[in-house]
């Protein structure tokens, strides 16, 4: 299965594509003045692991195919070789993408490390994945998560101090510590995993007592909607807490990256036009991230259980209503973010254009979040490709547009809302005609 | 309560209903028989509003599922055959969920919630994760999540599926008072004594056509077998028994 996956033709272009756009942000990022050689092909390395990780903690304990494998006579050592052979299928397109983003950045050392690296992880990402699961159990997602998007802003924090120096020595070192490790590990991998793997297992199969994770009753305090809206944004809410909604939950802890950027752009500034302008762009990035997180990311999640919202009253205005209500509530944060740097970043020397700021910056956050979701409930997004495939172009030229009219004629911004009163309709209709057979 | 008249639905080539009567009465049970593929759900479907027919009419209360469909949901109650909960959510969470959908207050989620989970002995699960449940405490929830609103017309597909005799004899005593509230219950089923206990009229669907319709002792008499019990009616209606022969003695066995 995993070779058919991965040596279609469809999805070797999809993964040259990829490359060759990850190698070109890479070799923007590793340019003088941005986040500098070393930083990028290191911050390759440690996606690479983490995304390695996950993969091999998926095969060892979450394929339902794996009651069977244990019942065959494999024995644990047996299991792992057969889950190390199928990750090592899994790992070389990440390894392709790491390596164009590290080559790209640090040249050959950089595709060196990476090469280093993914060897070692194929040893090392087994043990890390059991070891995770027996410390923090069902909150690894999380973990992880958080450990890819801390990676990310880690680095982008790192942008201004980087030194273009160490790109040939560090990502090298940290490829060499890794194969090293993971060669050293190997030895006594099969012993560890003998006498930890049974437990752990064991200890996935009888399954946590508790709902972990922040809970429905502590929310309910701080969410003021009608019973009908609040149960949705609960819903929403708690899922994403507790790591349901991964994607959705990475891009929004992403979404303030846009203010570091921000932050930066604002160093100099020439004129008022060029700051709105600049503050205008940093909100239509962020808003874009978020209105995905908000939009197709959780419609995939909460469709699987459509059939219970669509035989509750009114099912249409109150799915469409939610989902407005849970973006807004992302927007909101992340609009107060923009503001606040704005008012208080280089010593507060633009505060003074922040009222004048607050509209178009809220128009343009709630109208991206509005179209994203309202575009996902028209479209049936996860249940048919083109609605995923048409709504990146669709935010992006949205975003654009948006930001165009805030800029030129800010009392507009809000006409937004005017002239899409149809696509609210259309979403209902769309949401309440659609055949739930699943 | 529930009234159907000529209903027809398609997928494509396949016709899963054609031209469908069925009625079911305020407290009655109506019990809807059929093998696997015969239309069973797609009917379930149809009336729950969740897909809707080609052609015909479908009524929920007096109310029409095309037409008015706020008001079918507003007096109905559906549990699936393959329920879908949300394995992140804990029980209490979940009810909470559908409560909230459903437009309760929070004292009457509570009290709802509380009397199903007491009823189906999952009070020491209330706060785990539906991810570790197994199939038969799921489909306890489900049960309890589609009965939590006091719906006036219930509908039940494959409901005993996973449960345990305990449970299902529970589940059995569920039916009973729902009928005794003066619900409308449309109970499909593979469960044939389940069926037999349970049902006041039993319909048997074959080829996407209800093929009879009537109390057991009025199908024994159109099929002129008086001492026959319902699995035999059941392969007799749906024109299986000599298909069963047939594929018996390709076999090499011998019917009973």
């Amino acid at each position: 299965m995993v070779r058919e996956v991965l040596l279609d033709p469809i999805a070797l272009l999809v993964l040259a594509g990829c490359c060759w756009a990850a190698s070109g942000v890479a070799s923007h990022g590793a340019e003088a003045g941005s986040a500098g050689p070393a930083v990028v092909a290191a911050t390759a390395i440690i996606l690479l692991v983490i995304a390695t990780v996950t993969i091999a903690d998926a095969l060892l304990f979450d394929l339902s195919e794996n009651t069977l494998l244990r019942t065959l006579p494999l024995g644990e050592s047996g299991f792992l070789e057969l889950r190390r052979a199928e990750l090592a299928w899994w790992l070389w397109p990440l390894a392709a993408l790491a390596a164009s983003v590290a080559g790209s950045a640090a040249g050959t050392s950089g595709t060196i490390a990476i090469i280093l690296t993914a060897i070692g992880c194929l040893d090392l990402a087994p043990l890390i994945a059991m070891h995770l699961r027996r410390a923090v159990g069902p909150r690894r997602r999380m973990v992880l998560t958080s450990a890819a998007v801390g990676t990310i802003v880690a680095a982008a924090l790192c942008s201004n101090h980087a030194a273009e120096a160490g790109a040939t020595t560090l990502a090298p070192a940290l490829g060499l510590l890794l194969f090293g490790g993971g060669r050293w590990v190997g030895r006594s991998r099969a012993r560890t995993f003998l006498r930890l793997h049974p437990h752990t297992a064991s200890q996935v199969a009888s399954r946590g007592s508790r709902a972990n994770g922040i809970t429905w009753s502590l929310w309910s305090r701080f969410v003021w909607l009608p019973s009908t809206l609040k149960a949705r944004v609960l819903r929403d809410i708690v899922l994403l807490g507790r790591g349901w909604d991964l994607r959705g939950a990475a891009l929004l802890a992403l979404s303030p990256l846009s203010c570091l950027y921000l932050e930066g752009s604002l160093a100099t500034v020439p004129n008022e036009a060029a700051l709105s302008w600049r503050v205008l762009q940093s909100t239509a990035l962020g808003s874009a991230v978020i209105a995905y997180a908000v939009g197709p990311g959780i419609y995939v999640l909460r469709s699987r259980a459509m059939s219970w919202e669509r035989i509750a009253p009114t099912p249409g205005r109150n799915a469409a209503l939610s989902s407005l209500c849970y973006g807004f509530l992302f927007a909101t944060l992340h609009g107060a973010l923009t503001l606040s740097v704005v008012a208080w970043s280089h010593d507060g020397s633009h505060d003074h254009a922040v009222v004048s700021l607050i509209l178009p910056v809220l128009a343009l956050e709630y109208s991206m979040v509005h179209f994203a979701a309202l575009f996902s409930l028209s479209n049936g997004i996860g249940r048919r490709v083109s609605g995923e495939v048409m709504i990146v172009p669709s935010l992006v030229l949205v975003a654009i547009v948006l930001a165009g009219v805030s800029m030129l004629w800010t009392w507009a911004a809000p006409l937004y809302f005017v002239v899409t009163a149809g696509m609210v309709g259309q979403a209902i209709a769309a949401y309440e005609r659609v055949e739930v057979t699943w | 309560m529930i009234r159907i008249e000529a209903v027809s639905k398609s997928y494509g080539r396949v016709e899963a209903l054609k031209d469908v009567h069925l009625e079911v009465k305020a407290g009655e049970v109506y019990g809807l028989l059929g093998a696997n593929g015969s239309g069973k759900t797609t009917l379930n479907r149809c009336i729950a509003t969740l897909i809707r027919p080609d052609t015909g009419s479908i009524e929920v209360d007096g109310h029409s599922v095309t037409d008015d469909a706020e008001a079918v949901r507003r007096s109905l109650g559906y549990l699936s055959e393959f329920p879908v909960l949300y394995p992140g959510l804990s029980a209490d969470e979940f009810l909470a969920f559908i409560g909230g959908i459903r437009g309760l207050a929070d004292d009457e989620i509570k009290a709802q919630r509380d009397r199903w989970i007491t009823l189906f002995e999952l009070e020491d699960f209330r706060r785990a994760p539906l991810r570790s449940f197994s199939q038969g405490m799921a489909r306890k929830i489900a049960l309890a999540g589609s009965l939590l609103a006091d719906p006036s017309v219930v509908l039940l597909d494959e409901p005993t599926n996973g449960l345990d005799p305990p449970s299902v004899y529970l589940f059995r005593q569920v039916i009973a008072q729902l009928k005794a509230e003066g619900k409308a219950v449309l109970l499909s089923s593979h469960v044939l004594p389940l069926v037999e206990q349970s049902c006041d009229r039993i319909g048997i669907l074959a080829d996407g056509k209800v093929a009879v319709t009537g109390k057991l002792s009025e199908l024994q008499a159109d099929a002129g077998k008086p001492d026959a019990d319902l699995e035999e009616l059941f392969l007799h209606f749906s024109g299986l028994d000599r298909v069963m022969l047939e594929r018996l003695a390709v076999a090499g066995l011998r019917g009973s």
